[in-house]
C-alpha cells in the first residue's frame, strides 16, 4: 500500500529539485546559443541548438593542457589535506589537554579569515618559498588553506572510533603511526570520501588563488581561470563563457555524482558529533 | 595519562601527528596574516614603494567612517538571516529528504550543484535571471512578483543577496544535517513511536535535539561563510545601489585595493578579525561543552 | 676546407646567437575586448621579430587589483596597463622613460600632456575614446527628429517625441559606478575648459559645486535620463544596457562611447548607430563629443628585455602596421598621427566633431578611480533618494577632497 503513496512525494521531490536548479538550467542551454540570441531573449530555449560555442571555446582554450592543470593540483591538493588532516584531526580529538584545545582552535579559526585580506602576502611568502608560477607549487598550497575545515571535521569524526582500537592498533609492537594509518584511518575512509569531495569540488573550481599564482603563463594555467577570461566587468561573450564553464565544471560534477553515496555515509559520523 | 612513552597519549607522537597540519596553517593563514598586520599601522596606499607609520590612526578613523559601520550593520543583517534561513531549510530538506525514497539522493544532488559553481559564477547567473529574465517573464506573465526590481530596490536587494547566497551552499549543510540523522540510533526512533509520538513530537522532542552537535558545526560554518561574503556581492549588486549591500570583506577589499588605501583597509580586516574571533571562540566553546554531556 | 670549416663556425655561431636571442616580454593587459586584436598583433609581430615571444595575459575583471598584488610581489610585468592623467603619476615608481623612443614623435599634440609626467613620456595611449550619449539613427529618423540635440531643451523635446512613437528613450546602465564618471565629464570640461586645473581646485577641498552653476546641472541631467528612462535602471548593468539598445528596446544609451559598438552590432549587425555629445544646459556652444586618450601602457622601469619592448612598440605605434591597427581592427579613433578614421557609423559622427574642433578634453583622468567609484555610488544613492541631494554634493566634495588624488 505504500508504494502508490510515494509517488506523488516522488513527484514532487523532482519538480522541486528541477525548479531549485533552474538557474543553472537556463544557463546551460543558453550555451547552445549564438551570442545575439542569448541577448535577444535568454529565457528562451534554442531555436537551432548549436555547438559553435563548445568548439570555438574548445579551440581557443587547449584544453588538454588546461585539464592536465587542474588535475595535478587537485589531486597533490587533495591528497596533501587528507593524510595531514586526518593525523592531526584525530589526534587532537584523542588528547584532552589544554594545549589540545588551543591547537584545535589554531585550526579551526582561519575559517574565519576572508582570503582578499592576506593576497599580497600570501603571494610574496609563495615567491619566497618557490611555490608561485607552478602547478606543483600550488597544489601544495592548498595543504595548508585545506586543513581548518578537513580538520574540524575530522576532529569530530574520530569520537566514533572506539578507544579500544587505538590499544588494539600498537599491540603487536607496531608504532602509534602504523597503527594509525593499518587500522584506524581505513576506518575513516566515509569522512575521507567526504573530505575528498568537498575539497575537489573547492579546489577543482577555485578561482581567487590560481588567478594570483599560476595565471601568468600559459602553460600553468588552470581551466577555470581559462572560463573566467570569458567573463569580463565591462564585456562578456556570454555564449563562449557559458560553454567554457560547462566544460570546466563537468569533471568535478562527475566526480561528485559517483561518490555521492560514500560522501552520505561519511559525513554521517564525520561533522555529526561535532 | 599524558607523557606515557609509548602508549598513545605520548608527546613525540602527538608532535609528529599534528605538526604537518601545524606548519601548513601556519604557512598558508598565519605567517602572511602577520605579515600583513603591519601595514594597519602605516598610510600605505598598496602601489608606491614607500609606507609610512601612523600608529594606531587607521583605527581610530575607522570608528567613524560611515560607510565602514554601514557595512557592519549589513554584515551583521546577512548573517542573521543567512545562518538562520540556511540551517532552518537544511534541516526540513534533509528530514524530508529521510523517507527511503528513490529520488532523495538525486534530490540531494541537484541541491548540491549550486555549490560546486563558484560564487562569482552564481552571481552572474541570477544576475541575468534578475534582470532580463524577469523583465521577459514580467512581460508574459503580468505577474507584479517579476516586475519588483529585486537588485535595484533598497527594500528587497539585502533580502536578494542572502536568498542567492543560501541558494548556493543549502546543499552544503543539508548533506551535513542528512548525515546527522542517519546516526540517530534507531533504536530511539523507534523507541518514539512505539511511545505513540506523532510525527511532530517525534521531530520536536527526539530528532532535533539529537542534532544538537550538527547544528553547533554547521552554526559555525555558517557564520564564517557570513563574515567572508564577497563574491557574490560583486557579480549580483557591486555592493550597491550605492552602499546597501557592502559587505565587510566588500568594504575590506574596496578600501585596500580600488580606493588606495591599503594600510586602512588592513585595519579595518584586523578590527574585524578580533570582534568575529571571539564570537567564535565562545561558540566553540559552547560546542565543546556539549560534546561532555553527550 | 679552411672556407667551410669557417662558413660553418660562422653558421653555428649565427645560430646560437639567434637561440640566445629569444626574448619573452611578460604583457599584462586588460580589456578583453580586444584580446582578439592583440593576438592579432602579437602575430603580426612575430613575422618580424620571432626572436621576441610575447606572453600575454588578459584580466577585465579587477584587473587594477591583479595588477598591484603582482607589483608588490615583485612581479611586475614588463608591459601593463594603468590610466592616464594622475595615474602615470601614480605607477612613476615602475614606469620606464620612453621620452626618446621613436614613436613619441607620432603621438597626437592633444594627447601628448597626458601621457607625461614631470616632462617624461612614462605612458604609451591606447586609443582614443570618444564619449556621448549613443543613438538608433533609424529610431530618431522614426520619430521625425532631423538632427541631434544640441541643448537641453532640445533633448527633452526628442525624448517626447520618441515617446510619442512608443519608443523608450533611454536605456541607462546605472548599476556601473564607471556611467556617472562619463557623464560627468562634460559637465566638467563644459565648466572649465583646463579639466586638470578644475580637479586640483576639488581636491584641494577649495572649490565648492554651488559656485560651479554648470556642475550642479549634472543632477538635471541625471534626473532627465531617469525620467526618460527604461525600467529598473539601477539594476541594469553595462550588458544589460548593451542588450536594451542592440535589441531595439531603447533608442539611446548613457554613459558609453566608442567601445560599445562592436558589441552592439554584435547583437544587430544592420543597426546603424551614432554618438552625440551631452548638452549641459540650453548654451548650444558648450555641448560637444569628449574625446581623448584615458589609458595607457606602462613599460617597467626594471624590465630585462627593454629592447625588446622598445622594438615591440616600435612595430605597433610607427610603422605600417599601425596605419591598419585603430582603423580595421579595433575600429576607433587612434592615438597617433596620420591615420584614417574607421569606417563605422559612430566612427563617422565622432570624425566629424574632431574635424570641426567640437571635442572636450578628458577630465576623468586628472582624478583617480577611488574618486570615480565613490562619485558613481553617490549618485546612485541621489537616483535611490537615501540621501538628499545637498547631503550627496557634500559627502562628493568631501571624496573629492580626500581621496581624489
Amino acid at each position: 500500500m505504500k508504494v502508490p503513496r510515494r509517488l506523488p512525494a516522488e513527484a514532487a521531490l523532482g519538480v522541486l529539485a528541477a525548479v531549485y536548479l533552474l538557474p543553472v538550467i537556463v544557463m546551460v542551454y543558453n550555451g547552445f546559443k549564438p551570442y545575439s540570441e542569448i541577448m535577444t531573449d535568454v529565457l528562451a530555449l534554442p531555436h537551432s541548438p548549436t555547438m559553435g560555442n563548445f568548439t570555438a571555446v574548445w579551440r581557443d582554450m587547449d584544453v588538454p593542457t588546461l585539464f592536465f592543470n587542474n588535475l595535478v593540483i587537485t589531486a597533490i591538493g587533495v591528497a596533501g589535506i587528507v593524510a595531514i588532516s586526518s593525523m592531526a584531526g584525530y589526534k587532537l580529538s584523542r588528547t584532552r589537554s589544554r594545549l589540545s584545545w588551543a591547537l584545535f582552535l589554531v585550526f579551526a579559526l582561519p575559517m574565519l579569515i576572508p582570503f582578499q585580506t592576506i593576497m599580497i602576502t600570501v603571494l610574496k611568502l609563495a615567491k619566497t618559498l618557490g611555490l608561485s608560477n607552478s602547478v606543483v607549487g600550488l597544489g601544495l598550497q592548498y595543504w595548508g588553506f585545506g586543513v581548518p575545515l578537513a580538520v574540524f571535521i575530522y576532529h569530530g569524526f574520530a569520537k566514533t572510533i572506539p578507544r579500544e582500537l587505538d590499544e588494539a592498533s600498537i599491540i603487536d609492537g607496531a608504532t602509534q603511526f602504523q597503527g594509525f594509518t593499518k587500522v584506524v584511518f581505513p576506518l575513516m575512509k566515509p569522512t575521507t570520501a567526504t573530505i575528498a569531495v568537498l575539497d575537489v569540488m573547492w579546489i577543482w573550481n577555485d578561482y581567487l588563488l590560481p588567478l594570483v599564482m599560476v595565471n601568468s603563463h600559459k602553460s600553468t594555467r588552470t581551466l577555470t581561470l581559462a572560463v573566467y577570461s570569458y567573463f569580463g566587468q565591462y564585456v562578456s561573450n556570454y555564449g563562449y563563457a557559458i560553454a567554457a564553464l560547462v566544460i570546466a565544471v563537468a569533471p568535478s560534477v562527475i566526480f561528485f555524482l559517483l561518490l555521492q553515496k560514500w560522501i552520505v555515509n561519511g559525513v554521517v559520523a564525520g561533522a555529526v558529533k561535532g | 595519562m599524558i607523557g606515557k612513552k609509548h602508549g598513545w597519549e605520548s608527546g613525540g607522537n602527538f608532535a609528529l601527528f599534528v605538526a604537518p597540519a601545524a606548519v601548513c596553517v601556519f604557512l598558508a593563514f598565519y605567517a602572511p596574516f602577520l605579515m600583513n598586520a603591519y601595514y594597519a599601522f602605516t598610510d600605505w596606499n598598496g602601489i608606491q614603494r614607500a609606507a609610512r607609520f601612523n600608529g594606531i590612526s587607521n583605527f581610530v578613523e575607522l570608528a567613524t567612517d560611515a560607510d565602514f559601520l554601514g557595512s557592519v550593520v549589513f554584515t551583521v543583517k546577512f548573517a542573521v538571516l543567512y545562518i538562520a534561513i540556511t540551517n532552518f531549510l537544511a534541516i526540513l530538506v534533509a528530514v524530508l529528504l529521510n523517507h527511503k525514497l528513490a529520488i532523495a539522493g538525486a534530490v540531494r544532488a541537484a541541491i548540491f550543484v549550486p555549490y560546486i559553481l563558484s560564487l562569482v559564477i552564481v552571481g552572474f547567473i541570477w544576475s541575468f535571471v534578475l534582470g532580463p529574465g524577469f523583465q521577459s517573464l514580467a512581460a508574459s506573465t503580468g505577474w507584479g512578483f517579476f516586475k519588483v526590481d529585486w537588485l535595484g530596490d533598497l527594500r528587497v536587494v539585502g533580502l536578494t543577496v542572502v536568498l542567492v547566497s543560501v541558494w548556493q551552499s543549502l546543499g552544503f549543510y543539508v548533506l551535513i544535517y542528512h548525515a546527522g540523522l542517519q546516526a540517530i540510533p534507531k533504536e530511539t526512533s523507534e523507541a518514539a513511536l512505539l511511545d505513540g509520538a506523532g510525527p511532530a513530537t517525534k521531530l520536536f522532542k527526539v530528532t532535533l535535539p539529537m542534532l544538537g552537535p550538527s547544528v553547533t558545526s554547521c552554526f559555525f560554518f555558517s557564520l564564517a561563510a557570513s563574515i567572508r561574503v564577497y563574491d557574490v556581492i560583486v557579480s549580483l549588486t557591486r555592493g550597491g545601489p550605492g552602499r546597501a549591500t557592502s559587505s565587510v570583506t566588500f568594504d575590506i577589499y574596496t578600501e585596500a585595493f580600488s580606493r588606495n588605501r591599503y594600510g586602512y583597509g588592513t585595519a579595518k580586516s584586523l578590527a574585524v578579525l578580533l570582534l568575529v574571533v571571539i564570537l567564535a571562540v565562545v561558540q566553540l566553546r559552547k560546542m565543546k561543552s556539549r560534546e561532555v554531556e553527550a | 676546407m679552411k672556407r667551410m670549416v669557417a662558413a660553418l663556425a660562422i653558421a653555428v655561431v649565427a645560430a646560437g646567437a639567434q637561440f640566445a636571442q629569444t626574448t619573452t616580454i611578460k604583457w599584462f593587459a586588460n580589456a578583453n575586448e580586444y584580446q582578439d586584436y592583440y593576438a592579432q598583433l602579437i602575430k603580426a609581430f612575430n613575422k618580424v621579430e620571432p626572436g621576441i615571444k610575447i606572453d600575454l595575459e588578459v584580466t577585465q575583471d579587477d584587473y587594477p587589483s591583479m595588477l598591484k598584488i603582482q607589483i608588490n610581489a615583485g612581479n611586475t610585468p614588463d608591459i601593463f596597463n594603468t590610466m592616464l592623467g594622475t595615474e602615470v603619476e601614480s605607477f612613476a615608481d615602475y614606469s620606464a622613460d620612453l621620452s626618446s623612443q621613436a614613436w613619441v614623435g607620432e603621438v597626437l599634440p592633444s594627447v601628448l600632456p597626458d601621457i607625461k609626467y614631470q616632462g617624461k613620456v612614462l605612458a604609451v595611449p591606447v586609443v582614443q575614446n570618444g564619449f556621448g550619449i549613443i543613438y538608433n539613427k533609424k529610431m530618431f529618423a522614426e520619430a521625425g527628429i532631423k538632427s541631434v540635440p544640441k541643448t537641453v531643451a532640445e533633448l527633452a523635446s526628442d525624448c517626447k517625441k520618441l515617446k510619442a512613437k512608443g519608443i523608450t528613450p533611454f536605456g541607462n546602465g546605472f548599476k556601473e559606478w564607471w556611467v556617472f564618471k562619463h557623464i560627468f565629464m562634460n559637465f566638467q570640461a563644459a565648466q572649465s575648459p583646463d579639466v586638470h586645473a578644475l580637479n586640483v581646485a576639488f581636491q584641494s577641498g577649495k572649490a565648492k559645486f554651488k559656485d560651479n552653476p554648470i556642475l550642479m546641472s549634472y543632477f538635471d541631467m541625471i534626473d532627465l535620463f531617469m525620467e526618460y528612462s527604461a525600467p529598473n535602471p539601477i539594476s541594469t548593468d553595462f550588458n544589460g544596457e548593451m542588450n536594451l539598445i542592440g535589441t531595439g528596446k531603447v533608442a539611446m544609451i548613457t554613459g558609453q562611447g566608442i567601445w560599445a559598438e562592436p558589441g552592439i552590432n554584435k547583437i544587430d549587425p544592420k543597426m546603424q548607430l551614432g554618438i552625440f555629445g551631452i548638452p549641459v544646459n540650453n548654451d548650444p556652444s558648450k555641448t560637444k563629443l569628449v574625446l581623448g586618450a584615458d589609458h595607457g601602457w606602462r613599460v617597467n622601469k626594471d624590465s630585462k628585455n627593454l629592447a625588446a619592448v622598445q622594438k615591440f612598440l616600435d612595430f605597433w605605434y610607427n610603422s605600417d602596421f599601425s596605419k591598419t591597427y585603430w582603423t580595421d581592427m579595433l575600429k576607433a579613433t587612434s592615438p597617433i598621427k596620420g591615420t584614417k578614421a574607421a569606417n563605422t557609423s559612430m566612427n563617422r559622427d565622432i570624425q566629424a566633431y574632431s574635424d570641426a574642433g567640437d571635442v572636450y578634453p578628458e577630465a576623468q583622468i586628472w582624478a583617480t578611480d577611488a574618486f570615480h567609484q565613490k562619485f558613481g555610488e553617490l549618485t546612485q544613492e541621489y537616483i535611490i533618494k537615501s540621501k538628499t541631494k545637498a547631503q550627496v554634493i557634500a559627502a562628493m566634495e568631501a571624496a573629492w577632497a580626500k581621496i581624489g588624488r
